[in-house]
């Protein structure tokens, strides 16, 4: 059994379902429970009925996009239990992609020995980076995991295609964002702080005492913690910047072999005593004196509002209700701000119905919406890298946002980028695409066997599950009804208004 | 997975010729395309690295299959067109237009200080207090020709030094209000307003990037368009029509803001693809510098002469916020200031007479402060420096509100914002772009008349 330390936040009545149609759906759980590499018996328990239209929209929200095998999944598992599964990313067996990752030998490396590479220069292995991310979105089996990684990424925002960040970006993907995605939120904000790679990019390395330099001070209350509206003052960002002073890391003219490991330059730092935020923090502080900040930071009423709304903006919908985020705040005060277990709050089958998001659509953002196609087509990516130069068009494309908010997650920030969408989704529907190795017959063989009058709607189903409104489908299906013959252009076409069509933009 | 791509791998080479070579020539395109620091200013050593990946893709020439026509310029319009340009992160426009006579100037600034206009290397006088940076020295013809104003001291009355608040509030045309209810842009609020100068015209406003921006949310008619020439439905030319109804019929029925966009981005297939960018040939000698911003400004011009009703283009440019090694005189704030100075110079040239009917404004959403911190940069600060240029600018001067450097009065630290921003953009939209409401685009706000347009 799961110990859920937020349960009884999740308390109440049962909301209704909104859709009268249930379809028990008890077919081989068990099965195929054992085969995503659940037990038995906790699958067992949690086989119960699901509305139909309810679990590729949970699914949505809870991953790169839905496919007919994750359906199946939470159908036997059980919203929660398919969550539960989710949310301990480790025990999940992922060794498809584990094999695609092989190639990265660099991978998990540090900074200094990737910039020690034989034949790559960083900009080289920073590229096969984006690539590695794309990789990770599309095949992971840990999809609830990647959702929460890419939210993390644009919280803790860095630009990654510059100097030292070409490597250091994907160092601290590795150690800070990957590692603690699901951990506590204390944790994660004091190894944001010590990254190399955000201490490069906003600049906490070039703060030293007596000539403060105050970009990160600002922005990790700003934007990492607190909120733009936060209880904060200018002096506050002063004084916080006092305190940082000292943070830098090993620099390649320091040492080649420590490079890009985080270093407290004690004689850089200020040791006079600072005021900020209602603290007192006494002269002849070190290290200590930005940590103690970071720990006020990471339990502020005002962080965790902040930060739990935008979470739940993430997961449940651009006007999240107003009790699911209550109970998620709640959930973060009783577990001392352990994400594994807000995000659990904020995924339960009670807070979806709540959250209504078949009522409350998102629109994905570019790079959700590729991944979302190659997901449900599985159109395989050998040479990601090339793959991401044909996402640059699209407006979104990993560690590429200059600015530390992150990209925007907001439908008026991507609906008139609806061009570079229509241009990719044609090339890929066509098997045109230059950049993988998918051909129109292996678009037609996606339909399977399926007569041309039932095309629109097989391709409805694989690409959304049924979230697809009748009405998108039947007017592609009378496009597709104007040809007389069933030719890899009509094929090709069909895939492309599918994936052109707002039915399948949203989420 | 549904099927093995890995099986069919033998089929590529049964593709027709055709195919591969389209395939070929995407690549090279998007490479190219990708390979532009589009994002992020100073990025001259990854360019020149990532130009070799592009180099390396190899791949043959891109040929256009269809002849394209150009549009011929129609008559001429009442209302100016408006190019807005945010340089966004805050630019130091101490280091723009330089107030070489203040006392407290030299001194304050330190290393970052620029020369004054007797010394080697020093700022252009430009009114005998203030000076422009030898990095800008392409702007001079314009000033001095009357076609552009600076205006220093200008910002945002409101106090924040968030990069992302201040943008908001100057976008949004609303300072001073919770940053949360703003949620249309000053530019978006006046096209909803006017009534379009060609009442067929499909794109009203267009901004030449990836992202829409604040200061044309909830424009008619109005989308972002990274690439001006690329702007087209691909796969099969027999079918594009009838696609295209679909996509028509699919989004027809959508919500805001999905709706609006789908319908301009389909109108506008039409307008742009008339217009022939790959050879566009500037007038009057203009060069444009070859990047991504001299490149949008190039096909802004193009845009612009084709006469398709296009009123307001916004094109940003960002990288701005130089915290570290801020280098105005041969760093990366120097190169910056040379692009943006190019850019607006050939802008200019290239659009010669139909330059009296267009008004180009550049903002940042802050100044910097006005003493160097310690990684010879600068930290966020108040007011800054407004760029205004076009044929009916009251150009050849500085406009300014100076009450000096003395850090004792300096809005902490800052160069106080002495003349409001919402100023100069009301006058603009009032005199230059016809709009006879203007005042009520900005509201809470009293208007002072700077006299910077006729």
């Amino acid at each position: 059994m799961t110990n859920r330390p937020c349960s009884e936040v999740d308390s109440g009545s049962e909301p209704s379902l909104s859709t009268p149609t249930r379809r028990a759906v008890l077919r081989g759980g068990a099965a195929l429970a054992a085969a995503a590499g659940v037990a038995n018996t906790a699958a067992a328990q949690a086989v119960d009925l699901q509305p139909a239209p309810l679990t590729p929209w949970i699914l949505g929200r809870a991953s790169f996009g839905v496919t007919p095998r994750m359906v199946r999944q939470m159908e036997a598992l059980g919203v929660e239990g398919w969550i539960d599964w989710q949310l301990e990313p480790q025990s999940i067996d992922d060794a498809a992609l584990d094999a695609k990752l092989s190639s990265f030998e660099w991978l998990g490396q540090t900074a200094a020995q990737m910039r020690a590479h034989p034949t790559k220069e960083e900009w080289e292995i920073a590229h096969e980076g984006r690539g590695v991310r794309l990789l990770r979105a599309t095949f992971s089996e840990r999809q609830l995991f990647e959702r929460i990684v890419e939210f993390w990424t644009d919280h803790f925002n860095i630009y990654g295609s510059d100097d030292d960040l070409w490597t250091l970006k994907l160092v601290d993907d590795v150690d800070v964002i990957r590692s603690l995605a699901l951990g506590k939120f204390r944790d994660l904000l004091h190894a944001s702080a010590k990254s190399p790679a955000m201490i490069a990019y906003l600049n906490n390395d070039s703060n030293v005492a007596g000539a403060p330099q105050e970009n990160y001070a600002r922005e990790v209350m700003e934007l990492h913690t607190l909120g733009v509206t936060g209880p904060y003052t200018e002096n506050d960002v002063r004084e916080l910047a006092r305190c940082f002073t000292g943070w830098n890391f090993w620099k390649m003219w320091e040492s080649t072999t420590q490079y890009g490991i985080f270093r407290f330059k004690s004689w850089q730092h200020d040791t006079g005593s600072k005021q900020l935020l209602g603290l007192q923090i006494p002269a002849g502080g070190g290290l200590s004196d930005a940590e103690t900040v970071l720990d006020h930071l990471a339990s502020h009423p005002s962080t965790i509002d902040f930060v739990t709304t935008k979470l739940a903006r993430w997961l449940l919908g651009y006007s999240p209700p107003a009790a699911t985020i209550e109970a998620a705040k709640a959930c973060w005060v009783a577990t001392d701000g352990d994400i594994k277990e807000i995000v659990r709050t904020l995924l339960s089958r009670r807070s979806m119905l709540e959250a209504k998001p078949w009522a409350n659509p998102k629109f994905k953002r570019p790079f959700h919406w590729a991944v979302s196609f190659f997901r449900a087509t599985g159109i395989d990516l050998p040479r990601s890298g090339d793959t991401i130069w044909t996402l640059f068009g699209t407006g979104q494309v990993p560690y590429q946002w200059p600015a530390p908010n992150g990209y925007p997650d907001a439908v008026g920030a991507w609906a008139s980028l609806l061009m570079p969408r229509w241009q990719r989704a044609a090339h890929l529907g066509l098997g045109w695409e230059w950049s993988t190795d998918h051909t129109s017959a292996d678009m037609r063989a996606l339909l399977d066997g399926a007569p041309k009058e039932e095309w629109a709607q097989r391709i409805a189903d694989l690409l959304t599950s049924g979230t697809m409104p009748r009405r998108e489908v039947r007017r592609i299906q009378a496009y597709i009804d104007t040809f007389a013959n069933p030719t890899d252009q009509i094929v090709g076409e069909a895939f492309e208004l599918v994936a052109s069509s707002p039915g399948f933009g949203r989420y | 997975m549904q099927h093995t791509p890995e099986a069919n791998r033998g089929s590529a080479s049964e593709e027709p010729q055709g195919c591969r070579d389209f395939k070929q020539a995407e690549r090279r395109r998007l490479i190219e395309a990708a390979c532009r620091p589009f994002f992020r200013a100073g990025l001259s050593a990854g360019k020149a690295r990532l130009s070799r990946a592009g180099a390396a893709a190899g791949a043959g020439a891109l040929s256009l299959a269809v002849p394209k026509v150009t549009y011929a310029a129609s008559g001429s319009p009442t209302r100016d067109v408006l190019v807005f340009v945010m340089l966004r992160g805050g630019m130091d426009g101490l280091s723009l237009c330089v107030p070489h006579a203040d006392p407290d100037y030299a001194w304050q600034r330190g290393g970052l200080a620029l020369p004054g206009p007797a010394q080697t290397g020093g700022v252009t006088d430009l009114d005998g207090f203030f000076g422009l940076a030898p990095a800008a020295s392409a702007l001079l013809t314009a000033y001095q020709s009357g076609d552009l104003a600076f205006i220093q001291t200008a910002g945002s009355t409101d106090p924040s030094r968030s990069h992302f608040d201040a943008m908001k509030f100057i976008e949004g045309g609303v300072p001073n209000q919770q940053a949360a209810s703003v949620t249309s842009g000053w530019l978006g609020r006046h096209l909803a307003a006017m009534p379009p100068v060609d009442p067929l015209a499909p794109l009203r406003g267009a901004a030449v990037d990836y992202t829409f921006p604040l200061t044309m949310a909830s424009a008619p008619a109005s989308l972002s368009i990274p690439e001006l020439e690329n702007f087209d439905f691909t796969g099969y030319q027999s079918s594009t029509s009838a696609r295209r109804e679909v996509l028509e019929d699919l989004y027809a029925r959508e919500s805001q803001p999905l709706k609006g966009a789908a319908q301009a981005t389909l109108d506008t297939v039409d307008v742009l693809g008339s217009i022939d960018f790959e050879n566009y040939s500037p007038s009057g000698g203009a060069v444009y510098p070859d990047t991504v911003f001299g490149n949008r400004f190039k096909s802004a011009a193009a845009l612009i002469k084709a006469g398709v009703g296009v009123e307001a283009i916004e094109i940003d440019r960002g990288g701005w916020d130089h915290h570290e090694n801020m280098g105005p005189i041969d760093g990366e704030l120097a190169e910056m200031l040379e692009e943006l100075s190019q850019t607006l110079a050939a802008f200019r040239a290239d659009l010669g007479a139909v330059m009296n009917n267009v008004t180009v404004v550049a903002q940042s959403e802050f100044g910097r402060r006005v003493d160097a911190n310690g990684s010879a940069g600068t930290d966020h600060g108040r007011g800054g420096c407004m760029l205004v240029m076009g044929g009916n600018v009251n150009g050849g001067q500085v406009l300014h509100d100076w009450i000096g450097l003395d850090p004792a009065i300096l809005d902490d630290l800052a160069l106080p914002v002495r003349i409001d921003y919402r100023d100069i953009l009301t006058e603009i939209l009032m005199d230059r772009v016809g709009n006879p409401n203007a005042l009520a685009l900005f509201p809470n706000h009293t208007f002072t008349n700077h006299n910077v347009v006729n």
